[in-house]
């Protein structure tokens, strides 16, 4: 939340990202015929890539906005790894600020669990108490959470944390 | 004690005024972007990186060069040139500095430009971990505005301006729960690079510790 109306950012519009290892992997072997249409659904294919890639960077910055991320990659790597989770949590704010409040803060995390996979956890920093922090994430679950988990397929769990 | 602060968005900028307009660099630059362009081949500038800036005014009129590896730009213009560099920290300010040296020394030996005064500026987002954002904001709230509702203000910016300085602070806008920090200064022409750091760094611990923040770099 900002007061001054002021530029945050540098300014810089930066191009998009190198292609070169997209290209290396659609390389045609020397060996094999030469074919310009395998190569022309490739081009398409890599700019689609590019714009997919642009397109999940833009919602990652989003994602910034209203939930607070760790100093290491592990919650992109799961976002990145999980493209729908990126959307759900955005669906997400609006609930959450309902059931908790809007001045509370969220944080995401992806801790490795026992099998070695990560999952990624959404957290309410309460400094409440216990009870009403439990109520808020009931109210939460019954208002919300339920009818959209199935979309997470397991790999999304909101909770709190007392702080 | 101080809160623990992440910084994950930072920037800094330098813009350097010329004497006067050399207007060489507006109408015939072809070997002025070859110069600067051979000068920062140490970091890899590619030909697509370099974009011909043909609208606006004629003092915003020019050439930029990105170094997307370095997230680094390069913008020169008759009047002024302007040096930016986004995710920055002290680790990288030697490298920074070798960067903006070679597209400036450049400059000035094929543009025969005169140097004039600096103005440089590092923008930082620091994020606390637990702290709401607000709780570093609200020292900053003067009193008799505090006192007009009853409610805390939900947030609060400060803008302090000197005759060669300014401080900003405010809440971020592209960040949850962190706030925004600039701080800008002007220099003499005569000020080294290093000397400009030195003192951009002693403005930011000075700011962290009027905030109470310190970086966490675990």
């Amino acid at each position: 939340m900002i007061a001054y109306q002021q530029h945050q950012s540098s300014g810089i519009e930066w191009p998009p990202p190198d292609s070169m290892m997209l290209s290396q992997i659609v390389q045609v072997p020397p060996t094999l015929p030469k074919s310009t249409q395998p190569a022309a659904i490739f081009d398409d294919l890599e700019k689609q890539m590019l714009a997919f890639a642009a397109d999940h960077d833009a919602t990652l910055e989003e994602v910034r906005k209203y939930f607070v991320l760790p100093n290491d990659s592990s919650v992109a790597t799961v976002l990145s790894a999980h493209r729908g989770l990126v959307r759900i949590l955005l669906e997400a704010v609006a609930p959450l600020r309902a059931c908790f409040g809007a001045e509370y803060i969220f944080n995401l995390r992806a801790p490795i669990d026992d099998s070695g996979s990560r999952t990624l956890y959404a957290v309410a920093m309460w400094p409440g108490t216990v009870r009403d922090a439990r109520s808020a994430l009931a109210k939460f679950d019954d208002d919300w959470w339920i009818a959209q988990s199935r979309q997470a397929a397991g790999y999304l769990t909101f909770t709190y944390e007392l702080v | 004690m101080a809160e623990l602060v992440t910084i994950p968005i930072s920037a800094f900028e330098i813009a350097i005024h010329f004497q006067r307009p050399e207007f060489k660099l507006w109408l015939d630059r072809a070997s002025v972007v070859q110069g600067v362009f051979d000068a920062l081949k140490p970091w890899n500038p590619r030909l697509d990186d370099v974009d011909a800036v043909t609208t606006g005014k004629v003092s915003e009129q020019g050439f930029t060069i990105k170094l997307p590896l370095k997230r680094v730009s390069f913008f020169f213009g008759p009047a002024s040139c302007k040096f930016t560099r986004e995710n920055v920290d002290w680790q990288s300010a030697e490298e920074s500095i070798s960067i903006l040296d070679a597209a400036v020394s450049a400059l000035v030996g094929l543009g025969g430009i005169a140097i004039g005064t600096k103005s440089a500026a590092i923008s930082l987002h620091l994020q606390p971990r637990t702290l709401p954002f607000k709780a570093l904001l609200n020292p900053f709230i003067p009193a008799q505005l505090a006192g007009l509702e009853t409610d805390p203000a939900v947030t609060m910016a400060t803008v302090a301006k000197w005759r060669d300085r300014k401080v900003t602070i405010d809440g971020s806008a592209v960040l949850a729960n962190a706030v925004f920090l600039r701080f800008e200064r002007d220099f003499a022409s005569a000020a080294t690079y290093e000397d400009m750091a030195r003192q951009l760094r002693h403005d930011e611990e000075e700011l962290f510790r009027i905030l109470g923040v310190e970086e966490d770099r675990g």
